[in-house]
């Protein structure tokens, strides 16, 4: 059995009467990368923000299975990292001080938070406000701060999208070492992310999730 | 790898029931309220706010009514009538400013609900402590008043401040999404607000000296707070933690 798994099944999601998708079905496992797919408004971060338990859906299920025990995604927040747009640090607080609140959260020794603003390369600026950086560097703090617990499972919302080469790069080794830990989600337009994921889930103009193996 | 997995079963097995007051739960609670203090110390929106707001309505006060040295319950009611409003400004921007700048689900993602809430209250709490240390001492003497009882008036206000800080925390997450939430947290809240009010402008009013004793209406104030905290960290997790439909 899996350690960690993602069960999706017959999914959708509408605001009021408008569908943004139907009919979605995926089962994600431990050791893989699950690549979204679609144009913009075709319900990306919509899946992902469903995935976490920040949106309710409409119709279908949604549950985490973590070694055989099954979680509601309000309950498995401890076990998912979240890139999210809608998921911000504090603008009036330094790159050190988001990450040592997310510290005091998960319970985390505070000695990694160094670790992560070298790997995300934000030492240099680990004490400017964050309301100073760059999009890059601000989409750089929200990796380190959902990966600072090392969580099982990592939803990305446009990974590459505001990131430079380096910043590309530092992405590929975080989803590679992401898949040694647990399952990876990626949602993109950009076809170049296809590579993260071994599954492509294709969100169309219609409404309707299809899967590509 | 396999021990940092099995201690993060064990603690998703312990998400469903509510678990407050251990270590983890005190880490969480302290970094909240000391986030919003940074926060606030660096930006100063809502200590400004409040401050101004009481500060203007006590300077029109009294140029309105003069001194009020014979007048208890009146003074009483004006005290109340600006420290209510000051507060509601205060009290609705704990949420409304997480919303604004996007990092509500941030907070719903990583810390737990009643952790939350009680850091978020902790900071309110120290906010209208704030407000009504200067507007009490500045209403006093611009008004000319004498406290008979000066115990029964901290106790009145710091109970009331306490109560208030608790239920506007409570509604105020409620009304963060909403449109207008600012005016809206005062008329919202103000039927909570109410029993509490009442109690603590009888308390406030017998302090300057209009009945011998404010023992039942402090004691009313105590249960209302304990009973308004209690509530909310029962009840804040439905309010705060559901996903949105």
């Amino acid at each position: 059995m899996a350690f960690i798994q993602l069960i999706c099944e017959d999914l959708g999601k509408a605001f009021g009467r408008r569908w943004v998708f139907r009919h979605l079905s995926l089962r994600a496992m431990e050791g893989t990368g699950v690549v979204i797919l679609g144009p913009n408004g075709s319900g990306k971060t919509t899946l992902l923000r469903l995935l976490c338990g920040l949106l309710m859906p409409t119709e279908g299920r949604i549950r985490w299975e973590l070694e055989g025990e099954t979680f509601s995604p309000t309950q498995a927040r401890s076990l998912v990292g979240a890139v999210l747009p809608d998921c911000e640090p504090y603008d009036e607080l330094t790159a050190t001080e988001n990450l040592q609140l997310v510290a005091d959260f998960r319970g985390i020794d505070k000695r990694r938070i160094g670790e992560w603003l070298e790997r995300v390369q934000l030492n240099h600026a680990a004490h400017q406000p964050v309301r100073t950086f760059s999009s890059g560097m601000r989409w750089r703090l929200k990796l380190a701060m959902a990966l600072l617990h090392e969580p099982l499972a990592l939803l990305l919302d446009e990974p590459t999208a505001l990131l430079d080469r380096q910043g590309r790069q530092l992405v590929d080794e975080v989803i590679a070492e992401q898949k040694r830990r647990g399952l990876v989600l990626v949602a993109t337009n950009d076809e170049r992310d296809i590579a993260y994921g071994e599954e492509q889930i294709i969100l169309g103009d219609k409404g309707i999730g299809e899967r590509h193996r | 790898m396999a021990k940092s997995k099995s201690s993060w079963a064990t603690k998703v097995s312990a998400k469903g029931t509510v678990e407050p007051f251990h270590a983890g739960w005190w880490r969480q609670v302290v970094a909240i309220a000391r986030k919003d203090v940074l926060i606030e110390w660096r930006t100063r929106h809502a200590v400004i706010t409040a401050l101004a707001f009481a500060l203007v309505s006590l300077t029109v006060a009294s140029l309105s009514v003069g001194s009020l040295r014979d007048e208890p319950n009146l003074s009483a009611g004006i005290l109340w009538v600006i420290l209510f409003f000051a507060s509601c400004l205060s009290l609705s921007r704990a949420f409304t400013k997480e919303e604004d700048a996007r990092t509500a689900d941030f907070l719903r993602l990583t810390a737990e609900p009643s952790a939350v809430f009680f850091g978020k209250f902790l900071f309110n709490l120290l906010l209208l402590t704030l407000v009504a240390f200067v507007t009490v001492p500045s209403f006093l003497a611009v008004m000319a008043l004498t406290v008979k009882v000066i115990r029964w008036l901290v106790v009145a206000v710091g109970m009331a401040m306490a109560g208030m800080a608790a239920i506007g925390t409570m509604v105020g997450a409620m009304l963060a999404k909403a449109q207008s939430r600012a005016p809206l947290l005062g008329v919202a809240a103000f039927p909570l607000f109410f029993p509490a009010l009442a109690a603590a402008l009888q308390a406030t009013a017998a302090s300057f000296g209009a009945a011998p004793d404010a023992k039942d209406a402090l004691r009313f104030l105590s249960a209302y707070t304990g009973a308004a905290v209690l509530a909310g960290l029962l009840l804040f997790e439905a309010v705060w933690s559901t996903p949105e439909r």
